[in-house]
């Protein structure tokens, strides 16, 4: 790598560091496509070689926000799979909207129809973009249908882009590639199930017949008739996303009863169905009109093994927590240690991780939580910035925490999120509390 | 064990069609992975007369021309049945002609991955038959163009608009060579493909940032 003598600082000139990137990148192809012309035996691996160099280089010499992230992550490497996850969501796959005659194609294919022949009307200009497609509104009997289409390839593409960025992670995160590996396959495997729309159109199917009971959630129906493995169909719900519905100026009552509709929602998925909607994007709930919440994108799901549930939940119990004994036990069998460490380390991260445990079970200890207090979130932040420099941290190349806890923990920053930006108080009255002893 | 003569096993009743031809060349080639080594022994496999094969072609090259330009004929005639396509835009149109030519593609894969190894490759390139429908293709994109044209799609620049029809001509290989090596399942990236091609090339072809550089280009030299 090249020696660098000054850091990048002004906007501007960040921006041309993306673009000397992106045209670097955009040369790779060139000249992978103007080789392979002539050499048929130049392989694939040589060009991904010289895109993750390519990007790894700009990285590393840009210091600003951008790469923020990624550096504190590459010192905690806690916090890591968090930021992958975030990192390599399915909204990378952003793609330009889908030209209408691929959607014809993609319906051809499933259905041997056209849209205007399976519908009475169809939109030919998609309505929203979904995270890895596009939704066209379509009615048909009076009956109005959302109908969502994947754009093609990003089912293939998902396994061989984090190929990609592996060599590149790995660099960056000075991680051990066996402990990265873990990462990648629990990202991996989520990411291609969210590709899968029959799995969705199952799952969405099944998680909202069993939160029907909860009163104010509205989920849509489902037309398997309509759908296949790249196409979805479902009612379409009318409502605002979070941050139109700010924009009306909600009362606090209102605030709190969406609030607290999630909150039920999500407490529910966690301890009754051990199955939760693991991705509380705002774009995936729609605040209507009556007060109800209409809840949509079933894509990312993840089932939460008992072994890992046990453990997990012990740590929001006051006793767990005020036991040293069973502390150590809990947080041993969630893998937050390792063999490899020495009686200082552990004592270290044996301190690190009661805090982190405290803070973040923080709005469960108490009958109702403010979740609009932004010094609790400043808190949890410092908390994070303080892990940073820990050299112990730094210097620490295992992964630790259970990968089933990677989307767990996305799921609640995600949530207590939502719940900030709406300002709500929440009963946070938890159905599961695991005991001590369990 | 041949006890009949050679006339019997004629089947007089009928002439042999061109397409008939077509289809039993495709099949032998596939079924020997090579040529038929002369007109003679290949219509002796139909059981036919040599001169049948004349009625047709003057020989193999030009039956093999035929099958790239009935595969494009099919394409047009597919595209012209389908009721929204006089409603696309030029981009749509072309995007769709891509898409259906791929779809006809598909019924000869074998044949043409096969055949590409002597007839598309770079320094055959002259004499390949896939270029049978070179100039209908391209009469076909020029139409195209001059309705972006009309439409305000695309932009028209000297010397380089003349030359769009050879261009898209030249995307068209490059996504026939793309769906060649594609191993994705149901062919996925050649659709990805195509639709990023297509869109780059229009949006190269509409108004860029590029006429304005030139615009401000003249503009500061002619002061």
């Amino acid at each position: 790598m090249k020696e660098q003598n000054s850091i990048p600082t002004s906007k501007v000139e960040r921006a041309t560091k993306f673009v000397q990137t992106g045209a670097k990148i955009g040369g790779n192809y060139i000249k992978y496509y103007a080789k392979k012309a002539f050499d048929s035996e130049l392989t694939k691996e040589q060009l991904h070689e010289d895109n993750s160099k390519d990007v790894y280089d700009t990285l590393s010499q840009l210091k600003g926000s951008a790469l923020k992230v990624a550096q504190m992550l590459s010192q905690d490497k806690n916090m890591l799979p968090q930021a992958y996850v975030d990192k390599f969501t399915m909204a990378q796959y952003s793609a330009p909207p889908l030209s209408y005659p691929l959607v014809v194609k993609t319906f051809q294919k499933y259905f041997g129809k056209s849209p205007d022949s399976l519908f009475d009307t169809f939109e030919r200009n998609a309505s929203n973009a979904a995270s890895i497609g596009q939704v066209h509104k379509a009615i048909k009997d009076g009956k109005v249908y959302a109908v969502k289409i994947q754009y093609p390839g990003v089912a293939e593409s998902v396994s061989s882009d984090l190929k990609l960025v592996k060599p590149f992670a790995v660099r960056l995160l000075n991680m051990k590639e066996k402990d990265l590996d873990m990462y990648m396959d629990e990202v991996e495997s989520k990411l291609i199930e969210e590709t899968d729309y029959e799995l969705e159109l199952r799952r969405s199917d099944e998680i909202s017949k069993q939160c029907a009971h909860i009163t104010g959630l509205v989920f849509p129906a489902y037309y398997p008739e309509y759908s296949s493995k790249r196409i979805l169909t479902m009612d379409w719900l009318d409502g605002l996303h979070m941050k139109e519905f700010l924009a009306t100026n909600p009362s606090q009552e209102v605030r709190n009863h969406i609030g607290q509709l999630l909150w039920d929602f999500y407490d529910f998925q966690m301890h009754q169905l051990r199955t939760v909607h693991a991705d509380p994007h705002p774009g995936n709930f729609l605040m209507r009109k009556d007060g109800t919440l209409g809840v949509i994108d079933f894509g990312c799901v993840k089932e939460i093994p008992d072994e890992f549930y046990n453990e997990y939940f012990k740590l929001l119990n006051k006793e767990v927590i005020a036991d040293k004994t069973i502390l150590l036990e809990t947080f041993e069998r969630l893998n937050f240690f390792d063999a490899e460490d020495t009686p200082k380390q552990r004592e270290i991260f044996f301190d690190l991780f009661c805090e982190m445990t405290r803070l973040l079970g923080l709005p469960f200890h108490a009958e109702t939580f403010d979740f609009s207090d932004d010094s609790y979130f400043t808190k949890i932040y410092e908390f994070g910035e303080h892990i940073s420099n820990v050299k112990e941290i730094k210097d620490a190349r295992q992964a630790r925490g259970s990968r089933h806890g990677i989307y767990i923990n996305r799921t609640y920053f995600g949530l207590y999120n939502l719940l900030n930006q709406l300002g709500a108080t929440i009963r946070t009255k938890s159905y599961g509390e695991v005991p001590a002893e369990a | 064990m041949e006890t009949h003569t050679e006339e019997s096993h004629q089947h007089t009743s009928e002439a042999i069609s061109a397409k008939q031809l077509r289809d039993t060349f495709i099949e032998y080639v596939l079924m020997n992975g090579k040529l038929p080594q002369s007109v003679f022994q290949f219509m002796k496999t139909l059981n036919r007369r040599e001169s049948e094969f004349y009625d047709h072609y003057n020989s193999f090259k030009s039956l093999e021309k035929d099958v790239w330009m009935g595969i494009f004929e099919e394409t047009l005639t597919k595209l012209k049945s389908e009721e929204v396509y006089e409603s696309y835009s030029a981009r749509e149109k072309l995007l769709s002609f891509y898409y259906t030519w791929i779809e006809v593609l598909k019924n000869y894969r074998s044949y043409i991955v096969h055949t590409s190894k002597f007839s598309l490759r770079p320094d055959n390139w002259m004499s390949s038959p896939i270029k049978a429908f070179r100039e209908p293709f391209l009469t076909y994109a020029k139409s195209l163009i001059n309705e972006g044209i009309e439409k305000n799609e695309v932009v028209k620049r000297p010397y380089l608009s003349d030359n769009y029809d050879k261009l898209v001509w030249m995307q068209l290989m490059f996504v026939l060579k793309f769906w060649m090596d594609d191993e994705s399942r149901g062919f996925e990236r050649t659709d990805a493909a195509i639709e990023k091609a297509v869109n780059l090339s229009f949006d190269l072809m509409g108004n860029t940032v590029l006429d304005s550089v030139v615009d401000f280009g003249k503009f500061l030299f002619q002061k």
